[in-house]
């Protein structure tokens, strides 16, 4: 009884994490975990020593559940909820494999930040979806180029100042090779942002 | 709230509590309930896009209108409306300023606004 009441527990952890933060790695982690857990737990009836390992799991799991309850009631608020626009924000979620969050505004606005990437409802309104993709996928690769707060630490402390000069024109040439670069353009001028036009230059000169 | 530090009495109409174009969208607004940002666009076509955006986000923040996001699967946009009449908001301004003379000038002001009764 036990051991199927603990496999319960740490499937319910490990999907919590999956519906909190939509990450398709820390479902497999969760998938080998829960399959480990099987394993012990058949081979544990037979020997007690394996019971640490119950133990181990069951201190992970609780405290999986618990970080994933704490950071949905963090996030749940300010957000718009709304089913409509959650499906249309899961669909990008996982397709570039990064949590994104909506601001609560009618200017266009989107950025990176820890891990993240911010949309505001005014830049859903007024892109299309391509638009949108583009915009996602720019924000994308910052998220995932950019360096870990240990690394840029590090830098730091060892005087090699680290400077993502390039890194604007990278993640829009990954985006132009998603979206492509008339639907990149496009959006880059309903963004209104500074530099914008010389970015759709480059972006019309490169390759 | 008006913010009363805000208030120019030389200024025409609404104009002496909202800015020229808070005035122009409040207008539209209570015209026709629920309307979109790309409605009041078209409408005031001479303003930009980001300016329209920044001054409902300010009428949001002051609580003279509400949003409402209206969201499918194939798009997303914010509706907005006015949380009150242009009476209602003439009531709340008079009853906030009024307390303000009261404030500072005390039975001066009653006497004065007994004038008005008939
Ligand atoms: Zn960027």
């Amino acid at each position: 009884m036990l051991p199927f009441l603990a496999i319960l527990v740490i499937a319910a952890s490990f999907l919590s994490v999956f519906l909190v933060w939509k990450r398709f790695e820390l479902l497999i982690a969760g998938q080998a975990a829960a399959a480990s857990a099987i394993v012990v737990g058949i081979v544990s009836m037979s020997c007690p020593m394996f019971q640490w390992i119950w133990a181990y799991l069951g201190v992970v799991s609780f405290g999986l559940l618990t970080v994933s309850i704490v950071r949905y009631c963090l996030t749940r608020e300010g957000q718009p909820n709304h089913a409509g626009l959650s499906s249309y924000i899961a669909t990008l979620e996982v397709q570039f494999c990064i949590p994104i969050r909506v601001i609560d505004t009618q200017r266009i606005r989107a950025f990176a930040h820890r891990r993240a990437a911010y949309l505001s409802v005014g830049l859903l309104e007024r892109l299309d979806k391509d638009e949108v993709t583009a915009v996602v996928a720019h924000e994308a690769y910052h998220v995932k180029h950019s360096p870990s707060k240990l690394v840029s630490s590090l830098a730091a402390l060892s005087s090699l100042t680290f400077v993502p000069y390039n890194d604007e024109h990278l993640a829009d040439q990954y985006a132009a090779d998603i979206a492509g670069k008339d639907t990149l353009a496009r959006a880059l001028r309903k963004l209104e942002i500074a530099g914008g036009e010389q970015r759709i230059e480059d972006l019309v000169t490169s390759g | 709230m008006v913010k009363l530090e805000r208030i120019s009495l030389r200024n025409e109409g609404l104009k002496k509590f909202f800015s020229p174009n808070e005035v122009r969208i409040l207008g539209l607004l209570w015209e026709k309930e629920r309307v979109t940002s790309g409605q009041i666009q078209k409408q005031c076509g001479d303003l930009s896009l980001a300016c329209i955006a920044g001054t409902l986000d300010r009428l949001v923040k002051s609580g003279f209108v509400n949003r409402t996001l209206d969201a499918s699967e194939s798009r997303v946009r914010y509706l907005y409306a006015p949380t009150c009449t242009q009476q209602e908001l003439g009531t709340k301004i008079s009853e906030q300023v009024v307390d303000c003379l009261v404030d500072t000038f005390g039975t001066a002001v009653v006497s004065s606004i007994g004038r008005f009764r008939r």
